[in-house]
């Protein structure tokens, strides 16, 4: 698999799920997440306390229109949220407070895509 | 000749009542959120009680002379402190709640909407920066019993615009530079105009990293006001907008350690277009708040005064006027308040939203502060007549986050589908 790949990405996240604290993090902020991954195939799936859907099923609290290498960076903790949105690689749609909600959600996600993710080039 | 007399008209509305009583039959489509009614309200009365009494004497004093116990009066309410998040004893306001805010002290005084406003300004990249290091230095001295300012410093003087317009970062000529040296850098330059600049703790300063052509090395760095190598120069005898003060800021040799570097070296313009996108619908509701504090008098007068033998507004040239002006304010409030409504729910700020608002909003400002001064006559030619200071702060908005030149590109950008 490569970056390119969303199925790394829903894969990584059904697993974070298994983790209950995160799991009830996300379902007592009834936050959901819809990411649309730009510059390509488009393509777009939700993740909440239910699991991670393909599409777009309900309205998410916040839409993260992300391209994937940004999304990989940001999961691997070299790419800040802000700076992603400074530089257009992520436009968050929804509340701006929900968006600074992100630094709470991201560490577990990003454990469970880092077992995942395929090595840096060169390592 | 006709004898002139004045009778005034009892329980006229003015326009916000107006407002409040048609959203109470007929619910408006954009409904504020309760904190930011509340704060509006809240905002208004410091308005018309703490910075009204004291506008005419703030206009008319020297240039460099500044209100301190006006701003510690705003500084009560929790205006240095509105888009800090609550959780570090700020307000938790977003762009709606200062754009809502400013509205109501622009419609007495823009010049004092814009000491707050262009703090809150400088204030936006540490905030928006999520750096906690940087947020623990910077923030804390706006929550203590002092009021503090902060500044946002990118004007110079052969580069206005050409900061402000991505397209020319390589065409922009004697940017100020920053040079590294260690874990150090070395600001040399000059910045104009800086509003807040004489009296603000800190600033946030664009500087172009040294080696890089123009300003495509444009670079944020919080740098202390106090730091060895500053200095705040003359005040700018301004035109209107005189109780803040627009200073130049001087850097000799100035070092500023490489932590206070907000959003990575380079990343100065990806932040400026972010920050210009939030900022633009505020100065929108600066410039609604001035149509609105023009129109207010110029009715209030056409309710009096009775030529002819009937009131000003009921003679039909002075109607047609008073109807025009309330419209483009009522525009002139949707626009702001839809673009300041996208610029809380989408990050980064759509360009096209508030490029519109302030266009339109800086415009309307211009057209219906001239027609009160019209309609009020030669009192409101006279400097002590508030109408006659409106006048001049009308302008002010045009020149400063965008001029109508840099807008029409912003919007046209949009349009072309260039920049979104």
């Amino acid at each position: 698999m490569t970056v390119q790949d969303p199925q790394l990405f829903t894969d990584a996240f059904r697993a974070a799920l298994t983790d209950a604290e995160f799991a009830t993090l996300l379902k007592e902020r009834d936050f959901s997440l819809q990411f649309v991954l730009t510059g390509g195939s488009g393509t777009a799936f939700l993740l909440d306390s239910d699991g991670v859907h393909d599409g777009a099923p309900r309205p998410a609290s916040l839409r993260l229109e992300v391209r994937p290498e940004a999304l990989h960076l940001i999961l691997l903790g070299r790419l800040g949220v802000t700076r992603a949105i400074v530089d257009r690689s992520l436009v968050a749609k929804g509340p701006v407070p929900r968006v600074r909600q992100l630094a709470d959600l991201l560490p577990p996600l990003g454990r469970a895509y880092a077992q995942l993710a395929p090595a840096p080039s060169g390592a | 000749m006709i004898a002139t007399t004045t009778t005034a008209v009892p329980n006229a509305p003015t326009l916000s009542d107006l407002r409040a009583l048609n959203e109470a039959a007929m619910p408006s489509l954009f409904q504020l959120p309760p904190e930011v009614e509340e704060l509006r309200d809240e905002v208004r009365d410091f308005a018309q009680t703490v910075v009204k009494p004291r506008t005419l004497a703030n206009d008319l004093a020297p240039a460099d002379e500044f209100d301190w116990e006006m701003v510690e009066a705003g500084h009560r309410l929790g205006l240095l402190r509105l888009t800090m998040p609550k959780d570090l004893g700020g307000r938790g306001m977003g762009v709606l709640g200062v754009a809502v805010a400013m509205e109501e002290i622009a419609s007495v005084c823009a010049s004092t909407a814009l000491i707050f406003g262009a703090s809150l300004l400088g204030q936006t990249s540490v905030l928006f920066s999520g750096d906690q290091q940087l947020q623990a230095r910077f923030l804390p001295s706006f929550l203590g019993d002092r009021p503090v300012l902060a500044c946002n410093a990118i004007t110079e003087e052969t580069a206005g615009c050409d900061l402000l317009i991505p397209e020319h970062a390589e065409l922009a000529e004697d940017v100020m530079t920053a040079r590294r040296d260690g874990d150090h850098f070395v600001l040399d330059g000059v910045k104009r105009f800086i509003t807040n600049g004489k009296v603000a703790e800190w600033a946030a300063v664009f500087a172009n990293i040294e080696g890089n052509p123009g300003a495509t090395g444009l670079t944020v760095f919080i740098v202390p006001l106090d730091s060895e190598g500053v200095t705040r120069g003359a005040v700018a005898d301004k035109m209107g907008y005189r109780a803040c003060l627009g200073t130049t800021l001087t850097f000799e040799d100035v070092r500023v350690p490489e932590e206070n570097i907000v959003f990575g070296e380079g990343g100065g313009w990806n932040y400026l277009t972010v920050q210009s996108n939030q900022a633009r619908s505020i100065v929108a509701a600066i410039s609604t708040g001035v149509a609105r504090g023009a129109f207010e008098i110029a009715k209030e007068w056409a309710g009096e005064r009775v030529q002819a033998g009937k009131p000003l507004y009921e003679h039909q040239f002075t109607a047609r006027k008073l109807a025009e002006m309330s419209s483009k304010i009522e525009a002139s409030r949707l626009l702001y308040l839809q673009a300041a409504h996208q610029a809380d729910n989408m990050l980064p700020a759509p360009v096209y939203g508030p490029a519109v608002a302030k266009m339109y909003a800086d415009r309307a400002a211009i057209e219906v502060a001239e027609e009160a001064m019209s309609i009020v006559g030669a009192r409101g030619y006279c400097r002590e007549h508030a109408v006659e200071k409106l006048v001049r702060e009308s302008f002010g908005a045009r020149i400063y986050e965008g001029t109508p030149e840099v807008l029409a590109l912003a919007i046209t950008g949009a349009l072309y589908g260039r920049r979104l």
